[in-house]
């Protein structure tokens, strides 16, 4: 597996020219294409459910917006930017490691990871306000038909709120447990300078994890913006502090 | 062949009935261009007709290629252009002043029909499940299924619009009537429209063509298409029917809201809920279930526990208070009395009266306990109180 | 033949010394493809198994051997193995993999450990599909299509099958990818686009369908997973969803899925038509073309299952249009596949006679197809025995038929030996003649106005039903026949020699049959065209050790 020695066939046309043969071994852009193609999927997935959410918006504009003026901008906001960080700390550390700086692009891998868990923490806190808020998937304000009930709109919102960001997370933390991974590998030297297609790839699928939340975030928390004041964060609920239902 | 079904003498009909044959007449043609050749050259080249020496490679034939390109293109866009116009004429609604609007229903698995109100401001309700055929072990047909009040009827020569829907908490259907060659699906929260306008008097099929579970394939009803006068008379009195032939029963009204295709009637049978052929509820109970639906057959106290008695016990008690509880009580009857009272006629609103529990019902409660035996009975919120006291009136006379 | 180094070294893990492990644990390609097709032929005859017992009902009217509930989970079984678990894998899992490797000259797909992985992520999805029998309230009744809100309001195993389903669909996804970066990657030198067999490219518009449709039935089963676990919503109408929405979704992947089931198929059908007639195929380019297009239109054509769902009439309008712009390319293949045989030599053998005569019923599965493709037509078709009598002749009389052309064509690659012909021959003409028996009697039942997914149904049809019955009977013996002749000849059939039919392309020139492991010996240079001959004989011709030309 980790033998590099592998050497390519030669095909030999009847004039005697010879063509190397790329064979399936050692084939950096055959492993590009393929994750890029990977990548496609998963845009194809997240368009779905943007596709969804879009047409509902179309159906249930003040909802919508109603639902998004209650979400956090603050927590959100601040998540964007961590986000923002983690691309550029995983972007750097691909770069080190190209030219030869394993120690530093170690250290990135390890800042990336810092900021992705961060992003979580954040991201549990913000769903635990709004479960003590008393909005959570299977809470009675998301059934249908009993006093808690939000408007159809709304519970479309959350129901796709809840999903979204839900799998988004997931993403975050199989690229953490990637990026685990890619550590591993730098360390056991089967991810070398020379022969670095996973940490590529690895980084493509931060990028296009940080690329999801950049549309997540202003099509779930900006739509609302104008409609209601920011929320500060309601940390004293957390503890079980004034925990009023509305 | 479905009756009257090449003479309904609907619009649609006609028109998606002239698309159909040209269509067969064009897919024939194209058939024939794929399968006389194919026929044809594998006969002419067949292996021993043949020398090595004669084959040759031709691969192109510009004016074959370009002939075979077009020709079906065309003939396509011939399809494409009836079935277009087809579906114009379908889906175009006629003006609603000049319609009668029929509101439909379509839920698990019945269709049921309301009528704009009348001069008298009478509003008719109709339509309700299909009785299944019954058969005897062989599968030899002894009575045909019959749609019970479940028709649609409908003056000729008239334009009728059907605003269709489903109830939130159901599923697809769709109504089909195949001699009107018309179908639309019946979703849940949605609004679908057709409409259709007859010049033949006569009775036509209506099926349910949208899997929706168990009696999909019994969602049946009928249209029929009466004489305008005939029409007029019907819907401006208050009776149910046209033809009489259904009197304003309990048993109509259980057929008309689908009772039967979950509960025995006549016979103590479990289909999906219990018979209802007992009289053990009263007619309070009976109004509270059919409002509130039935989960643990409406007793405060909830489920009765498992294992209250065993054995020859249990047999002795069952014997007894099947048999209307006369004679001698026996002394096992003593874990039932402090609940269902001294006389077993129970505690009203905490146990009910085990005066009419038959055998069998009764082994199975002492062994089992009750509570939602057979599942939850869903609530029918639009039954009218007359209605309710028809049904229940009916209940207490039914044994 | 192979030696057992190889077979050691030729593992996702470890270097297993039982034959089994190195079976369970290969991943060369052929083995691989084989394993997929003992799997799915297994399965194949359990959803068979299915629908007999649903044409034993459905002989009389009238409850005869199960009641509604029952016949509803029997066709909900016979759709989810049949196209989730066999025919939407089925070509490319077990010809993409044996073959297509092979025609292009490489030792491998791009993605060896991946094609393991994604072999055992479908024994994975079947297994979950198969748990749901026995455990909670018994097998989904929903059909295979999981209409909402049906499938949110039963209380059957839905989420088990939408979870197997999903894994499938993710097994899928792999594959598609493998194969594409595959062709991209590994044609061997000098073998351009257009000089790659036909197969081949059936196979790569597939893998694209594969890749960008599956993804969005992906997350549909999703979304309806959630929809039962938490209630989301999203296609409950009592919360504000709307149930047509979840219709779109998914036949936005389950429309190109037919196509997806078809076009390696239509790419079988190109291979065998000239190899039995001897001589260069007719319109090549525009064959392969026609593949890409057929691919790419499938796309834009899903509303056309939503003919009578409530959606707005301009979208039926596009929609119908589109959709006959899927039935021109190919109708032009089929005139292509027939000039082929003008001035060839027309050779009858079993491959030929499964090739033609798919040309007769798919013929019959397309031109039905038009008829339901015109919305006038199809609100009174649609959810009849008519689409199901045309779904049928195009899948079963289209896509697996030709599935048992390729499976008698490449026999001896696999096998390195020879099936019995005149069984073959009795085995095709029960299925022909079975076939149309069993759902021609269909489209008239249908246009009569018998609706699908119907338990028992009105006596007016009792005779359609009859005859139908009889032609399952037929049918299954020949399946039955055809399957016995392949078994029993697997290790003591005649051997075939490598190139048994005087094929041209590179799997017929193979040092051995079955090839050994990395294939050819060498890669050749390809400077050909995948069909070329002379007089009726192959113009190509290597030395097997050196793999160069020698004519």
């Amino acid at each position: 597996m980790s033998d590099h020695a592998y050497v390519p066939e030669i095909a030999t046309t009847r004039d005697g020219v010879e063509h190397e043969v790329q064979g399936w071994q050692g084939d950096f852009y055959g492993g590009k294409l393929g994750f890029w193609l990977f990548m496609l999927t998963e845009v194809l997935m997240f368009g779905a459910m943007f596709m969804v959410l879009t047409y509902y918006f179309t159906l249930h504009h003040q909802d919508y917006i109603d639902a998004s003026a209650s979400l956090n901008r603050v927590l959100g906001g601040f998540n964007t930017v961590v986000l923002l960080i983690s691309a550029l700390t995983m972007g750097l550390g691909l770069l080190k490691f190209r030219s030869g700086d394993v120690k530093g692009a170690k250290l990135m891998i390890w800042a990336t990871i810092f900021f992705a868990s961060l992003f979580l923490g954040v991201k549990a806190i913000e769903w635990s306000l709004e479960f003590h808020h008393g909005v959570f998937l299977g809470l009675d304000a998301l059934q249908s038909g009993n006093a808690h009930s939000k408007p159809f709109g709304q519970i479309l919102f959350f129901g796709m709120y809840f999903t979204m960001t839900g799998l988004h997370g997931f993403h975050i933390i199989i690229g953490i447990g990637l990026m685990l991974w890619l550590l591993k590998r730098i360390n056991a030297n089967k991810v070398t300078t020379d022969h670095h297609i996973l940490y590529w790839n690895i980084a493509l699928y931060w990028d296009l994890v940080h690329l999801i939340w950049v549309f997540v975030f202003p099509y779930f928390y900006m739509i609302g913006a104008d409609a209601g004041g920011y929320n500060l964060p309601d940390i004293g609920s957390l503890f079980g502090g004034h925990n009023n239902e509305h | 062949m479905l009756q009257g079904f090449n003479t309904s003498g609907t619009v649609i009909a006609e028109h998606i009935q002239q698309a159909l044959e040209i269509n067969l007449w064009i897919s024939l043609v194209l058939f024939a261009s794929v399968a006389i050749p194919l026929v044809y050259l594998a006969w002419k080249y067949r292996e021993n007709n043949v020398k090595d020496e004669d084959i040759q490679n031709v691969t192109h034939n510009t004016l074959l290629e370009i002939v075979w390109t077009v020709v079906p293109t065309i003939t396509l866009f011939v399809c494409f252009w009836y079935g277009y116009t087809s579906m114009v004429t379908a889906r175009t609604m006629p003006a609603i002043d000049d319609s009668i609007v029929v509101e439909v229903e379509g839920s698990k698995w019945k269709w049921r029909y309301e009528y704009p109100a009348n001069e008298s401001g009478f509003v008719h309700k109709l339509g309700g499940a299909y009785t299944k055929p019954v058969r005897d072990e062989n599968g030899k047909l002894i009575e045909k299924g019959t749609m019970g009040k479940s028709a649609l009827y409908v003056p000729v020569n008239t334009n009728i619009i059907l605003n269709m829907t489903a109830p939130i908490d159901d599923v697809l259907h769709a109504f089909f009537i195949p001699a009107f060659r018309m179908k639309e699906d019946v979703v849940p929260g949605r609004i679908t429209k057709q409409w259709f306008n007859s010049n033949q008097v006569g009775e036509y099929e209506i099926e349910c063509a949208e899997y929706c579970g168990t009696d999909h394939s019994y969602m049946y009803s009928r249209v029929v298409v009466l004489p305008i006068a005939e029409y007029n008379t019907w819907f401006n009195s208050n009776e149910e029917t046209p033809e009489g032939d259904y009197g304003n029963s309990g048993d109509a009204i259980l057929q008309q809201h689908g009772c039967k295709s979950c509960h025995a009637v006549d016979s103590d049978k479990v289909l999906v809920g219990p018979a209802l052929k007992t009289r053990r509820l009263t007619k309070e109970q009976v109004l509270d279930v059919i409002e509130n639906g039935q989960e643990k057959l409406g007793y405060a106290m909830g489920a009765m526990p498992a294992g209250m008695a065993e054995g020859t016990d249990a047999e002795e008690i069952a014997a007894y208070v099947a048999g209307g509880m006369i004679g001698t009580q026996p002394a096992s009857f003593a874990a039932c009395s402090s609940c269902h009272g001294e006389d077993g006629k129970g505690q009203y609103g905490t146990s009910p009266s085990l005066v009419s529990y038959d055998v069998d019902l009764l082994r199975n409660v002492l062994k089992n306990g009750k509570e939602g035996m057979i599942g939850t009975m869903p609530a029918f919120p639009y039954v009218s109180d007359e209605e309710v006291s028809a049904i229940a009136e009916y209940l207490e006379n039914t044994k | 033949m192979s030696k057992s180094y190889f077979d050691e070294t030729h593992c996702a893990i470890g270097h297993p010394k039982t034959k089994v492990m190195q079976w369970l644990l290969t991943v060369d390609h052929k083995r691989i493809g084989v394993m997929y097709a003992a799997v799915m032929f297994t399965f194949f005859f359990i959803a068979i198994a299915t629908a007999m017992a649903m044409r034993i009902e459905l002989f009389a009217p009238g409850a005869q051997i199960m009641d509604g509930d029952t016949f509803n989970q029997a066709f909900t079984l016979h759709g989810v193995i049949m196209i989730f678990l066999f025919i939407i894998p089925g070509i490319p899992a077990v010809f993409g993999n044996i073959v297509m490797p092979l025609m292009i000259g490489a030792k491998d797909v791009s993605f060896p450990r991946l094609n393991w992985f994604t072999f055992w992520l479908y024994i994975l999805g079947c297994l979950i599909a198969l748990s749901s029998l026995w455990t909670g309230n018994g097998f989904a009744d929903t059909g295979w299509t999981f209409y909402a809100p049906y499938s949110l309001n039963t209380n059957t195993n839905v989420i088990t099958t939408l979870v197997a389903a999903f894994v499938l669909g993710m097994a899928s996804i792999l594959t598609g990818l493998n194969f594409l970066v595959t062709i991209h990657r590994l044609r061997a030198p000098g073998m351009g686009f257009f000089k790659m067999p036909l197969f081949v490219w059936g196979i790569y518009a597939t893998a694209w369908i594969q890749l960008l449709a599956t993804p969005v039935v992906g997350i549909t089963l999703i979304l309806a997973i959630l929809e039962k676990y938490f209630g989301i919503g999203i296609f409950d109408p009592a919360k504000g969803g709307d149930p047509v929405l979840f219709e779109h979704l998914f036949w936005i992947y389950s429309h190109p899925a037919v196509y997806l089931m078809i076009l390696p198929a239509f790419g079988i059908m190109s291979e065998i038509i000239p190899v039995f007639s001897r001589r260069e195929i007719f319109g090549y380019r525009t064959i392969a073309l026609s593949s890409a297009s057929i691919a790419g239109i499938g796309y834009l054509v899903w509303g056309h299952h939503l003919f009578t769902s409530g959606m707005s009439d301009i979208a039926k309008t596009i929609f119908s249009f589109l959709t006959f712009f899927v039935a021109i390319p190919t109708g032009i293949k089929f005139y292509d596949w027939i000039a082929t045989m003008y001035k060839g030599k027309v050779i009858l053998e079993t491959p030929m006679l499964w090739a033609l005569g798919t040309i007769i019923t798919f013929a019959i599965g397309g031109l039905t197809g038009v008829t339901i493709a015109m919305v006038g037509a199809d609100i009174h078709l649609q959810d009849t025995y008519y689409s199901v009598a045309h779904f049928h002749y195009a899948i079963l009389g289209g896509v697996v038929f030709l599935f048992f052309a390729g499976l008698h064509y490449w026999y001896p690659v696999v096998t390195g030996r020879m099936y019995n012909e005149s069984v073959a021959k009795t085995a095709f003409w029960l299925n022909f003649v079975g076939i149309n028996l069993l759902w021609f009697p269909m489209f008239i039942a249908g246009y009569y106005g018998m609706p699908r997914r119907y338990f028992d149904y009105l006596p007016e049809f009792e005779i359609y039903h009859q005859i139908s019955g009889i032609g399952a009977i037929v049918i299954l013996s020949g399946l039955l026949l055809m399957f016995w002749n392949f078994l029993s000849n697997w290790n003591t059939g005649e051997l075939s020699g490598t190139n048994p039919w005087e094929g041209t392309t590179l799997e017929w020139h193979l040092p051995s049959s079955p090839p050994p492991l990395e294939n050819h010996t060498k890669v050749p240079y390809v400077d050909f065209n995948p069909y070329e001959y002379h007089h009726g004989k192959p113009v190509v011709k290597f030395d097997y050790e050196t793999m160069k030309r020698i004519d």
